[in-house]
């Protein structure tokens, strides 16, 4: 039998154990708060969210009030909202607010572009924070013109000698949603309140680097703090993201759900979805090293060709001429020279549709690593085509002709004669198999760099240069549509402990990664736990 | 003392630092309103600076930069006894000083060092000088004792009220012509472009007060080459570089300067911090601290 109260007037329904704030939030009715959040445990912080209960001798929480059979609780009377505003002002006492009530708020709005991107937060204008800032509504809510008390700005250094994160405590206002998210939610319990009374702060124990603190670096805390005292560096100052994309990390076969932010056309940054935030744990990877990976401004953009013509390198070439070449070079060999290999990270259709024309074109069974290509050498393989680079394909006797797809210049575009650009996957669309026979979708987030083109696309443009058949698909659905209708593909999984994409180290391509990697070992090493296990 | 190195850095309020490099070339020749260019490292940026003092016998200048994009944030993670890669300079012409009568500076954020120099010259020459800095609050005004050797009356105004008036550079000087009916001969103020815009339109009204203003624009060679620190003036185009940075406030076209040349690059100013990693100091705390357990 469902129980019932009443919020200011309305008759709401409700189930055992849960608090009146998650029930108002149902009913749609508003309570303002800074520390509750539906994927953490109440804590009863901020004291925003008090409610004017029948009966009641003082203004309880409504996030750590269970709903009772009967309750009449008003949740905005004059009353109520003069105690919260003073409440508030108390918060903003100890938060740079200036801006907050600045007679200039509105004009100010308009014409700063974000010219302020970098060191302590000296107010709205200059905060990363400004375009989400859960302080900045609730403000607005409550109307706040004027600040009675004098402004304290505890003058703490800012933190940022860790990777990927720059934590500045003067913004905090001690909600411990950080702590909460850290502690309960996923159980690491890197930070915590620190120190007594005035001094109170979120911290480390014993103040040590978060490097040291057991912290993972899976940023949480950042997904989850309301105000800009936890920010990630480098996915910061831009503002309102024009838009966001739902898809799929394909760093490893994991399958976890990514919400990408662009701006510019660029990503930006990379975060959970709000309802997953705090109850799946990320990888730093995935969290922090995806927009420096993708943004690399030594992006392949361009299909090339090895050609002599004062010395041997790589020289552009329009689409068709790399695809014919490739393809009247590859018709030269017989189908026991050829040998293909697939990258572990390619999506599904990309996989299929190389797997469709390994069959036509090769008598070789596809591999998917260093070891399958020494055996297709020990096969007498003249001729490959690779979706990864590997140190390997410097080294390999009798090699011919190297077919070489990539996003990075590498060490194997020099063996290759043809080096052909491809998308990362936030610039595709596509499905992805991942472990426990789960497929997840991948969505195209931004345009590719230059010309890139996606792997199968590219294929069957290969193939239909050879004039090979069923090559030709209108669209991704036709081709989703196929694979429906095939046999099972066999996916290669990738372990959640690589560090490559597609065979590009992120060590190389993402500086705050490599910092994190040398760090970790440092630590690891002293502490004598071998140079080898970065857990990540 | 290599060339270009710091000799003092210091962090006075929130992102405001204040660094004494050795350059005697420069030292010997600066002129109160003129800036210079920094390059902080081979792959950075040309940044410009205004000079706020210099030392021509110890050879040293110093000047204030405030922490707010990539090659600023480089320089706060530098330290004593580290070296810029370049810096060239004095460039720009100087302010222009003479014995006016009653002048007023203005100053916010940034250029409440930089109207240093000025303040000092003017009251060489024999000007009543009235100086109003402000700031958002009290914990980021500085300067406030050095100014008062420099000038006959000093003001703060802060947004927020917590020092001095509350409001902003141009309530304050508002009050002065309106209420106080003070008659002012010149004002020079120094800040962001919206500060200094605001001031212009409001001396423009009030009689057309001669302003001037020290201008904030982007700016890569400062010789007059590249065109990217160009301002409408009068109809005429001008270059911040060779032709200022001090002009004549009414004149300058403020609207095209802040919505329209400054955010020219904002796209490239903040995806340049996206792969921006500083050498990490924690290891260096840890391996350090591990050394001294050992060692104890």
């Amino acid at each position: 039998m469902s129980k019932w109260m009443n919020i200011n007037g309305r008759r709401v329904v409700f189930e055992e154990g849960e608090t009146v704030l998650e029930v108002a939030t149902k009913a749609g009715i508003y309570i303002p708060t800074l520390c509750a959040r539906p994927d953490l445990p109440s804590f009863g912080a901020c004291r925003l969210c008090i409610i004017d209960v029948e009966g009641a001798r003082t203004y309880p929480n409504s996030c750590t009030l269970p709903a009772r059979e009967g309750m009449v609780v008003r949740t905005a009377t004059p009353d109520l909202q003069a105690v919260r505003r003073n409440v508030f002002q108390l918060i903003l006492a100890e938060h740079p607010s200036y801006c907050i009530i600045c007679k200039e708020h509105d004009e100010c709005e308009k014409v700063r572009h974000g010219e302020y991107k970098a060191g302590r937060v000296i107010g709205c204008f200059t905060c990363s924070n400004k375009e989400i800032c859960e302080i900045r509504e609730i403000s607005e809510y409550l109307r706040i013109k004027e600040i009675r008390y004098p402004m304290l700005y505890k003058n703490l250094p800012l933190e940022r000698d860790d990777p990927f994160l720059v934590r500045d405590y003067n913004l905090c206002i001690l909600c411990a949603r950080c702590i909460r998210a850290c502690q309960d939610v996923l159980g690491y319990s890197a930070i915590d309140l620190t120190k007594r009374g005035h001094d109170t702060k979120v911290g480390t124990i014993s103040e040590v680097s978060h490097l040291e603190s057991g912290c993972v670096f899976c940023g949480h805390c950042i997904d989850v703090c309301p105000t800009g005292a936890l920010i990630a560096r480098g996915s910061t100052w831009f503002g309102k993201p024009d838009k966001s994309v739902t898809t799929t990390c394909n760093l490893c076969s994991h399958g976890c759900q990514m919400v990408i932010d662009v701006k510019w056309d660029k990503v930006v940054n990379v975060h959970p979805p709000y309802e997953l935030s705090a109850r799946r744990e990320y990888c730093v990877k995935g969290r922090f090293c995806i927009p420096a990976l993708v943004n690399g401004r030594d992006r392949l953009k361009y299909p090339t060709i090895k050609r002599k013509l004062i010395k041997e390198e790589q020289h552009p070439v329009s689409w068709d001429e790399a695809i014919s070449y490739t393809a009247e070079k590859l018709k030269s060999f017989k189908p026991e020279e050829i040998g293909i290999i697939i990258a572990p990270s390619l999506t599904d259709e990309s996989v299929f549709i190389l797997s469709k024309f390994a069959q036509k074109v090769s008598t070789n069974s596809i591999v998917y690593d260093e070891e399958g290509i020494m055996s297709l050498q020990s096969q007498g393989v003249k001729a490959y085509v690779t979706t990864f680079n590997s140190k390997i394909f410097s080294k390999l006797e009798g090699l011919e002709f190297l077919v070489l797809q990539d996003i990075y210049e590498s060490i194997t575009s020099e063996s290759a004669e043809v080096v052909l650009p491809t998308t990362v996957f936030t610039e595709e669309d596509g499905t992805k198999s991942g472990e426990e026979y789960m497929r997840y979708s991948i969505n195209k987030a931004v345009e590719p760099p230059g010309e890139a083109l996606p792997s199968w696309a590219i294929f069957c443009r290969i193939a239909q240069s050879m004039e090979l058949e069923g090559f030709s698909y209108n669209s991704i659905e036709e081709l989703k549509d196929e694979i429906m209708n095939s046999e099972p593909l066999d996916i290669p999984k990738i372990s959640k402990q690589n560090l490559e994409y597609m065979g590009i180290p992120l060590t190389e391509k993402v500086e705050e990664f490599r910092l994190y990697i040398t760090t970790k070992r440092a630590i690891n090493q002293s502490e004598g736990k071998g140079e080898v296990d970065v857990q990540i | 003392m290599s060339k270009f190195e710091i000799l003092k850095k210091e962090e006075f309020v929130p992102n405001f630092y204040k660094l004494d490099i050795a350059v005697p070339g420069i030292a010997k020749k600066a002129k109160a309103g003129q800036f210079i260019l920094v390059m902080v490292d081979k792959q950075s940026e040309k940044i410009p600076l205004t000079i706020l003092d210099w030392d021509e016998e110890k050879g040293t200048i110093s000047f204030i930069v405030q922490e707010l994009g990539l090659s600023t944030s480089k320089m706060a993670f530098m330290e004593e006894g580290d070296s810029f890669y370049s810096i060239v300079g004095p460039l720009g012409e100087p302010a222009y000083l003479e014995n006016f009568g009653t002048v007023v500076l203005g100053g916010g954020c940034y250029g409440v060092g930089a109207v240093f120099p000025i303040a000092k010259g003017l009251k060489a020459l024999g000007n009543y000088v009235i100086t109003i800095i402000e700031a958002k609050n009290e914990n980021l005004l500085y300067y406030e004792e050095e100014y008062k050797t420099v000038s006959d009356e000093v003001i703060l105004v802060t947004t927020d009220g917590s020092k001095g008036e509350r409001g902003h550079i141009y309530d304050v000087l508002d009050n002065m012509i309106e209420v106080q009916k003070r008659k002012i001969d010149h004002i020079k103020v120094i800040g962001c472009n919206v500060m200094m815009s605001k001031v212009s339109k409001l001396t423009k009204e009030k009689g057309a007060i001669p302003t001037y203003a020290t201008v904030t624009t982007i700016m890569v060679d400062g010789t007059g080459m590249c065109g990217s620190c160009r301002l409408s003036y009068d109809g005429k185009t001008k270059f911040a570089c060779v032709d200022g940075p001090e002009f004549d406030a009414h004149k300058i076209d403020w609207d095209e300067l802040i919505h329209v040349r400054n955010t020219s690059y904002i796209t490239e100013e903040t995806l340049g911090l996206q792969n921006f990693s500083p050498e990490c100091r924690s290891l260096a705390k840890y391996q350090e601290r591990t050394k001294e357990e050992e060692a104890s």
